[in-house]
């Protein structure tokens, strides 16, 4: 009686593991997509920040180190263009190496499975 | 603190009594819930069976999932040295070349199977992670809107429609699902019918650590703890068939969670469990309270790990944050201006903090929402803070700065620097006018700079030139200021400065005994590093009472910090590395600093407060009655069975002179307060005027002699455990005896510059020879000490003290007359202190009966008691001792004899 309690909670637990089996091509497209896309952005915004850019944008009209007289203006402004570009192409490379992985996380499964197909036939 | 919404309201299904289970089904009514719990908007269940089948599957599923784990990870590595190896055997020639990718290859068949199953393990700790959900996040509600929100009447019908229902099993931590499933198995050890508080109590205590070392903070006997809490666990009733999770075990759970939300804490943890249990088992708490462990006490030590663990999530998240902060004091978006000048006279706070320099500061949001709200708010953004030295102004301020690196702060304060500015530094080798000018210059600086928040502490230390000046920038409201200062000098100077009307204040009160606590249980961590040894929780909780009961003049939580800074030092040089520091410890290091007597009573003192009659009885003859009031109020005292708002005792011996008054209270003071030193005395015949009041208590400001302070505040300031000795009290002046009714009552007394001396480890004790005759002459006619004391309080006193006075004293005790017995023995006593000034020259002193009783007839007089004796010994034995030993009579190891008639004999003693 014992053991046939046993083997029926084994035979339990293999048809939650089969489960699980099932549900992984499901995952990674949907709730694993999304969190990889979700880490992404994260990161994005987390490296954004440490650069300051959205700050320089913001102040892009403010004029740098309190000088607030004309030519002041007129040079903070374009010093501040400069800066939010030098910055900004900085974020857009990290951005873009966050959406070759997410693309790499979408084309892997497919892409293994091409190269399992080449190596058994 | 809580709130009604915070309460539970429990609903227990009445089909399947709570065990969701109908004829071993799934209960219709309840599907198989059992019982849920409100809280706040949300439905809560323990969502989890536990029985042994159920606890079988967990244990086996937690097997499984680590075997799937490591099959998985191998799996993976040997993909990875497939590949390796099919590159080794290319010689890495071609790995770059696309036909090496396509030839079929058994090694690369296997890596890129590999692959899947990585990304498999990826899936698989994902999915774990998914099952764990963290405690529901608790809104932030304004006061208003605090129990508004009434639990609305609850059936199983509208809780179907009602709000998020929430399995709060998911939410518990890994160790609190094992202290669960333990508790189910020693149940079933014990073959409980149901599982109770005690069974988790006992799990918790045997499989978490966190536990282990909680309860070893409340330094308990864990082999004497186990027995009892065993018989405890005996007492449940008991059956054959397994044991079930009642209701009561799951409303545990259920509270644990709510401890959890209220906490904010993202799971449940062994500890939320363990006090919940404690709660709610009075056979716990009675095995707790015979150990001296209050639930109370259990839960602050909760509320120390807590404490913790959240300090370090605070310095993660400080450290994290502080990357983004600037080093150069000129903001991210640079639109600050460099303050050279004032850096030299000021120390940038927030510069500190990014680098980790400064304590963090524990409590007071209520303090930072008020500073917070004034400075958004109100037009004018200058504050100031008033509170006593050591409450804790400057760790607000540097809690602040850290709070501002976090960002943690409203938007008008983010990005910005906290500027601390030294007044001392400004007037540092400087002329007024300099310092003028210095001041001007680093104001103009924070203006145009525009990023500065100014501090500057202790304002009311600021010359009135300065003050002038910064009355003046702060009306232009250009920055954000912060000041600090005490109450009195907010009184004397702020307040009546022009700089008074701009500041608005906020008033930082000394925190109370359980805050004081709560802070030095987030610093008592560093000292523990510091010095190597550990705090239990008894001595953090008394360094913060005793400090708060005995030392008046400083302000918590510092003076308890820096005490238990003291103790560190002092557990690590007496006791060793790594002890446990008791509650005791600190109340003997207490007592050693102030001589009072704070410590627990030790065997051998508590043998000697029971014998304290005989010790008195050595030095004070006969005055039973006297002796034996005294003796019980000191023994009340020192067993804490007295209230400590009032002075320890307050007594008033009458009764002739030379019979032994004065003497008690000597012996008091050495007995009690360690010394004959500890003894403040006044001669109130010095007190008969009025004016005299200025004496006592210190003349008032601008008053001659107004810087000495008063004859009693002063001593009693100084010596705030001594004994308070009003001699012949009845010759003061009235109004210096209504100055007392309230140092008897209250235990404080007001000097003339405001300050309170607190009189509530004094003993006070009025002598009085009013009435002497009146005492005499019933004593002479037999009438009982009890009959006279009657007598006296009902007439005779009556004439001297108002009724409310003689009221306050505690005991009024009379002492006797005299008789010549007694004065024979006084006589022996005071011999034998004749006898022991001669010993420490190497001389033997002996004095025979009938020389004796010969001295005390001759020095015996009714009327003035023991006094006339002292000067008969003075006169009969010690001058013609001094004639003796000044002509060379008497040698070193002689026998020296008083006899009879006055006369002294000398015996040689043998030659050497």
């Amino acid at each position: 009686m014992k053991r046939d309690s046993a083997l029926r909670l084994l035979v339990l637990l293999l048809i939650d593991e089969l489960k699980a089996i099932l549900y992984f091509p499901l995952w990674w497209y949907s709730k694993g997509l999304l969190n990889v896309i979700k880490g992404c952005g994260n990161w994005i915004n987390d490296f954004q920040q440490t650069l300051g850019f959205m700050i320089w944008v913001k102040n892009l009209f403010v004029p740098m180190f309190g000088q607030r007289d004309i030519p002041g203006r007129i040079i903070s402004f374009f010093l501040r263009l400069v800066q939010i570009i030098f910055r900004g192409f900085i974020v857009l490379i990290f951005a873009i190496l966050n959406l070759i992985f997410i693309i790499c996380w979408i084309i892997l499964p497919i892409f293994v499975l091409y190269q399992i197909y080449i190596q058994l036939f | 603190m809580e709130n009604n919404s915070d309460n539970l309201q429990f609903l227990v299904c009445s089909a399947c009594g709570g065990s969701g289970l109908v004829d071993r089904k799934k209960c219709k009514t309840c599907q198989g819930k059992g019982m849920t719990a409100y809280l706040d908007g949300y439905i809560l269940f323990w969502g989890e069976k536990i029985n042994t089948r159920f606890l079988r599957l967990y244990k086996l599923e937690r097997f499984i999932t680590k075997a799937v784990y490591i099959i998985l990870f191998i799996l993976g590595l040997f993909g990875i040295f497939c590949l390796g190896y099919a590159f080794y055997l290319d010689n890495f020639i071609n790995i770059l070349n696309l036909s090496f990718w396509q030839i079929k290859n058994p090694l690369l068949l296997i890596f890129w199977l590999s692959i899947f199953v990585d990304m498999y393990l990826v899936y698989y700790f994902a999915l774990s992670a998914a099952a764990k959900e963290k405690v529901i996040v608790k809104k932030y509600k304004s006061i208003n809107e605090k129990g508004i929100i009434a639990p609305p009447e609850l059936d199983w019908q509208t809780i179907k429609k009602l709000g998020r229902k929430v399995d709060i099993s998911k939410a518990f931590s890994e160790e609190a699902i094992l202290i669960i499933e333990h508790a189910f198995d020693i149940a079933k050890k014990y073959s409980a019918t149901e599982v109770g508080p005690v069974h988790f109590l006992i799990a918790a205590l045997i499989s978490s650590k966190n536990v282990q070392n909680m309860f070893m903070r409340l330094s308990i006997d864990f082999e004497d703890f186990a027995l009892k809490i065993s018989r405890v666990a005996a007492k449940y009733p008991q059956s054959d068939s397994e044991p079930f999770f009642n209701q009561n075990s799951i409303k545990i759970l259920l509270k644990a969670y709510r401890n959890a939300y209220i906490n904010r804490s993202e799971q449940v943890l062994s500890s939320d469990i363990v006090v919940e249990s404690v709660k709610s088992d009075k056979l716990i708490q009675e095995v707790l309270t015979d150990l001296n462990i209050t639930p109370e006490k259990v839960e602050n030590v909760v509320l120390w790990y807590r404490i913790r663990e959240i300090l370090h999530k605070q310095w993660l998240i400080y450290r994290g944050s502080a990357r983004l902060k600037s080093k150069t004091g000129i903001d991210r978006a640079m639109t600050a201006l460099q303050t050279s000048f004032l850096n030299q006279f000021s120390e940038d706070l927030t510069l500190l903090a990014k680098s980790g320099y400064l304590p963090l500061c524990i409590g007071r949001e209520k303090e930072f929402a008020e500073i917070f709200r004034i400075l958004e708010g109100s037009s004018v953004k200058s504050v100031v803070l008033v509170g006593d030295a050591g409450v804790g102004k400057t760790a607000m301020v540097e809690g602040l700065a850290q709070k501002m690196i976090a960002d943690d702060v409203p938007e008008f304060l983010q990005d910005k620097r906290l500027v601390s500015l030294s007044i001392s530094q400004l007037l540092a080798g400087a002329s007024i006018s300099i310092a003028q000018e210095r001041f001007y210059r680093c104001l103009n600086e924070i203006i145009m700079a525009g990023n500065v928040i100014l501090f500057i502490d202790n304002l009311h230390d600021m010359i009135p030139e300065l003050i002038e000046i910064l009355t003046e920038a702060l009306s232009k409201n250009a920055f954000i200021f912060i000041g600090s200062t005490n109450t009195e000098g907010y009184k004397n100077v702020i307040e009546r400065s022009s700089v008074g009307s701009i500041l608005k204040k906020i008033q930082i009160n000394e925190p109370d005994i359980n805050s004081a606590v709560q802070i030095l249980e987030g610093k008592a961590g560093f000292i523990e590093a510091k010095n190597n040894i550990y705090f239990s929780y008894d001595a953090l909780e008394q360094a913060v009472k005793l400090t708060d009961r005995y030392m008046h003049d400083q302000n918590l939580p510092y003076k308890a910090l820096t005490l238990l800074e003291e103790v560190g030092v002092w557990a690590k040089n007496n006791l060793g590395a790594n002890v446990m520091v008791s509650g005791n410890d600190v109340a003997t290091l207490i007592s050693e600093k102030l001589g009072v007597k704070a410590a627990e009573v030790t065997q051998s003192e508590s043998e000697k407060l029971l014998k304290l009659e005989e010790i008195i009885h050595n030095r004070i003859i006969d005055q039973d009655e006297a002796v034996k009031a005294v003796a019980n109020s000191l023994r009340r005292a020192r067993a804490e069975l007295r209230e400590t708002k009032r002075p320890i005792a307050n007594l008033l011996f009458l009764g002739p002179t030379g019979v032994g008054k004065t003497e008690l209270a000597k012996v008091i003071a050495e007995v009690y307060f360690g010394s004959e030193e500890n003894m403040i005395r006044l001669d109130m015949s010095e007190y008969q005027e009025k004016s005299s009041i200025s004496r006592l208590i210190g003349a008032p400001p601008g008053y001659e002699g107004s810087s000495e302070g008063g004859q009693l505040t002063e001593a009693v300031r100084q010596k705030p455990f001594s004994i308070v000795l009003l001699d012949e009290l009845e010759k003061a002046h009235p109004d210096i005896l209504n100055l007392f009714l309230q140092v008897m009552d209250d235990g404080r007394l007001t000097d003339s510059t405001g300050r309170t001396i607190d009189f509530t480890n004094v003993i006070l004790i009025a002598t009085s020879n009013a009435q002497t005759s009146f005492i005499q002459e019933k004593v002479n006619a037999g009438v009982s000490l009890e009959e006279i004391k009657r007598q006296l309080l009902e007439t005779e006193l009556k004439q001297y003290f108002k009724l409310e006075f003689i009221n306050r004293f505690d005991n009024i005790i009379i002492f006797k007359p005299l008789g010549l017995e007694e004065v024979i023995k006084i006589s022996r006593l005071l011999l034998q202190q004749v006898a022991k000034n001669l010993e420490a020259k190497g001389i033997n002193f002996q004095a025979n009966e009938e020389a004796i009783v010969e001295l005390a007839n001759e020095g015996y007089d009714p009327q003035f008691g023991a006094r006339p004796l002292r000067r008969a010994i003075q006169d009969k034995v010690d001058n013609a001792l001094a004639q003796y030993l000044l002509t060379g009579k008497i040698g070193k190891r002689d026998l020296v004899i008083l006899d009879k008639g006055g006369v002294i004999r000398v015996e040689k003693a043998k030659e050497l």
